[in-house]
């Protein structure tokens, strides 16, 4: 956990400095209302998770944690793939529809847990996209996201 | 008391449907190890939307209650806990099932279970509203020390380290302030974004990282550990050995006992059920006239440690009811719930919806007589379930993220906090940052603005003033006392500290 929760640290340092400076000036007008201004709450926590991200930095660098887990470099393609998947969704739900979502995550999932059926991998697919269609169409009544 | 405006709540049969609804969706959650009781309730949320809001809050208590209870299934059946509470029911409730007594196990479990629900309701019922008297009578000052010491305590035992766990309250606060300050009226960190004048969003925030980020996870173990054997599922009758009644009474002790300990532990923030089951197991072996029999089948442990889970449960709800302060995860996203439809929890609930409050009482009462029925006449079904395949249940559960997202959005923005939030949870797994404080952080921050402002014109803008204040400065210096305590070092973990077996 050591090198990583340095990272976190770091990361979580500048990003602090960067909403204090930059996002906290930007998107909070400087107003005063009974003496206290609007920029007083987000700037107090800002700073604290500055001192904290700092603190633990230190802390890491001199004390050890409990666990020396860390992000291995073996392990960052996988992380990067999981995380692929998010924009990935994104543009099927948005642009496709929720349907479309289902019928692409279910072989997907299916295949990473084993099942190599690929007539019940479909079955399943088809029934979740055609399910996920009747509820949000027809039971909940809401509009179509994205074509279907 | 007005009894027509109580009982007018159950004129229609949604609040009964949504108590069944909700204890079958929890119990099949519980049964199931990889998907945990916090997914099932950020996925169930937008779906309370079309309820009435005692529908929409007995639905959830359901899920929450099933899934207590539910955990004991695969921790007896698969030596794996379908919920973290369940942990220590494994210990017992495995070699049980080895022995040819999984049937006793299931049984000892389900009773254990609803007894403990059900002497945690009564405390609920008997404790909130004398508390929610007393916390009328303090100010905002205390109420601020009160989120500080809740805050200090939930960080601390979220994770391996306290200055994580309070990082990620901090940045569930700073989160909390974009949107329209309630105080001024003016737009803060929105940069003109419209879609974010009213604030993040709860339910794509809670359900990307609690549910969708949380099935990421999943995949990628399984990707992982592609290789790993499956747990197994123990072979034979459920209906061969069955609880006698001789067996049962000399159960009772114990029962109460862990009720009590677990409910107690339940309403301190942070330490949830799965430090009173360990807890309550630990006692219950040092008060065994035959200790040797614990880890290999003794039925007080399965009883102690699903009664202690149970209890603690509902424990949380306590000071969420009482004092509008979630303790656990749980009861965070109860809280979120209650405003989405409207209710504040907390002191003043009592004062404006008394009629309400009064029949969400009643429909905990129900819920455990649900819990006891569903259990005893569904074991078998939860048995089979227990079997389902992930591969399924993953796109399953990531598709009813999406349709709850964008059901109570219905716009292309919820979808997008929805994947933002769910690459901060992923990340936040991978670099052991706890989410809980995260989301209890989130959802307290405009309270604790709103109470640390007043509590700055309240001691003239100069908070050594707060000596004047005895209750704010008791929790302060509680949490001072945690800090020092959690800072020590590294923190060993529940079973090493109970001396219990890994």
């Amino acid at each position: 956990m050591r090198q990583t929760d340095v990272w976190f640290g770091i990361l979580g340092f500048c990003g602090a400095i960067i909403i204090l400076i930059v996002a906290i000036p930007m998107g909070i007008p400087d107003r005063v209302i009974s003496g206290i201004s609007i920029r007083m709450f987000p700037k107090t926590i800002v700073t604290l998770i500055a001192i904290l991200s700092l603190m633990l930095v230190v802390q890491r660098l001199i004390w050890p944690a409990c666990s020396e887990n860390n992000f291995t470099k073996q392990e960052l393609p996988l992380d990067a793939l999981m995380l692929l998947t998010l924009p990935v969704s994104y543009l099927i739900v948005k642009f496709l529809g929720i349907p479309a979502f289902a019928l692409v995550a279910t072989p997907i999932a299916m295949w990473v847990y084993g099942d190599r059926s690929w007539l019940r991998i479909g079955i399943t697919a088809v029934s979740f996209a055609v399910l996920a269609r009747v509820v949000v169409v027809h039971l909940l009544q809401r509009p179509p996201l994205g074509i279907f | 008391m007005d009894f027509v405006a109580i009982f007018s709540y159950f004129q229609s049969p949604e609040p009964f449907f949504a108590i069944l609804l909700g204890v079958l969706l929890g119990y099949f959650v519980g049964a199931m190890p990889g998907l945990s009781r916090p997914t099932a309730l950020a996925i169930a949320i937008p779906f309370t939307y079309a309820l009435s809001p005692l529908a929409a809050v007995a639905l959830l208590l359901g899920v929450a209650k099933g899934s207590a209870a539910g955990g004991a299934i695969a921790a007896i059946l698969l030596n794996v806990p379908g919920e973290p509470g369940s942990a220590a029911t494994t210990f017992d409730g495995y070699p049980m099932a080895k022995k040819g007594e999984a049937g006793k196990a299931l049984e000892i479990a389900l009773y254990a279970s609803v007894a403990g629900d059900l002497i945690a309701t009564i405390a609920l019922i008997l404790v909130a509203q004398p508390m929610a008297k007393m916390a009328l009578q303090i100010g905002p000052v205390e109420l601020c020390a009160l989120i500080v010491f809740s805050l200090t305590f939930v960080a601390g035992l979220a994770g391996d380290s306290l200055i994580k766990g309070v990082i990620a309250a901090l940045a569930g606060m700073a989160l909390a302030t974009v949107g329209i300050d309630a105080g001024s009226g003016f737009s803060r960190m929105t940069f003109s974004n419209i879609e974010l004048a009213d604030g993040i969003p709860l339910i794509p925030l809670g359900v990307g990282i609690m549910a969708w980020s949380e099935l990421m996870i999943q995949m990628r173990k399984k990707i992982m550990y592609r290789d790993a054997p499956e747990p197994k599922l123990l072979k034979g009758s459920y209906s061969d050995s069955r609880l006698s009644w001789a067996e049962a009474r000399l159960l009772g002790p114990t029962i109460l006992r862990s009720g009590i300990i677990g409910l107690i532990v339940g309403i301190i923030p942070g330490l949830g059920a799965l430090m009173a089951a360990f807890i309550c197991y630990s006692i219950e072996r040092q008060k065994s006239k035959t200790p040797e029999e614990f880890g290999k089948g003794a039925h007080a442990g399965v009883a102690a440690t699903e009664t202690a889970d149970n209890a603690a449960t509902i424990g949380a709800f306590i000071p969420l009811l009482a004092l509008g302060i979630p303790g656990s995860v749980t009861a965070a996203i109860l809280l979120g719930a209650f405003t989405l439809h409207g209710l504040v929890p907390g002191p003043l609930l009592f004062q404006r919806n008394p009629d309400l409050v009064y029949a969400m009482f009643i429909a905990l009462i129900l819920s455990s007589g649900a819990l006891l029925l569903v259990g005893k006449y569904g074991m078998r079904l939860f048995v089979l379930l227990v079997r389902s395949p992930m591969g399924m249940i993953i796109p399953a559960a990531l598709t009813t993220c999406v349709i709850g997202v964008y059901v109570e959005g219905i716009s292309a923005f919820s979808v997008t906090m929805l994947m933002i939030f769910a690459a901060i949870g992923y990340l936040m797994n991978r670099a052991w940052v706890p989410f809980v404080p995260f989301i209890i952080g989130f959802i307290l921050g405009p309270m604790m603005e709103l109470y640390f402002r007043q509590t700055l014109i309240l001691t003239q803008y100069n908070l050594i003033n707060i000596v004047n204040h005895p209750i704010a400065l008791a929790f302060l210096m509680a949490s001072f006392i945690s800090i020092i305590v959690f800072l020590r070092g590294r923190k060993p973990t529940t079973s090493e500290k109970l001396d219990l077996p890994n």
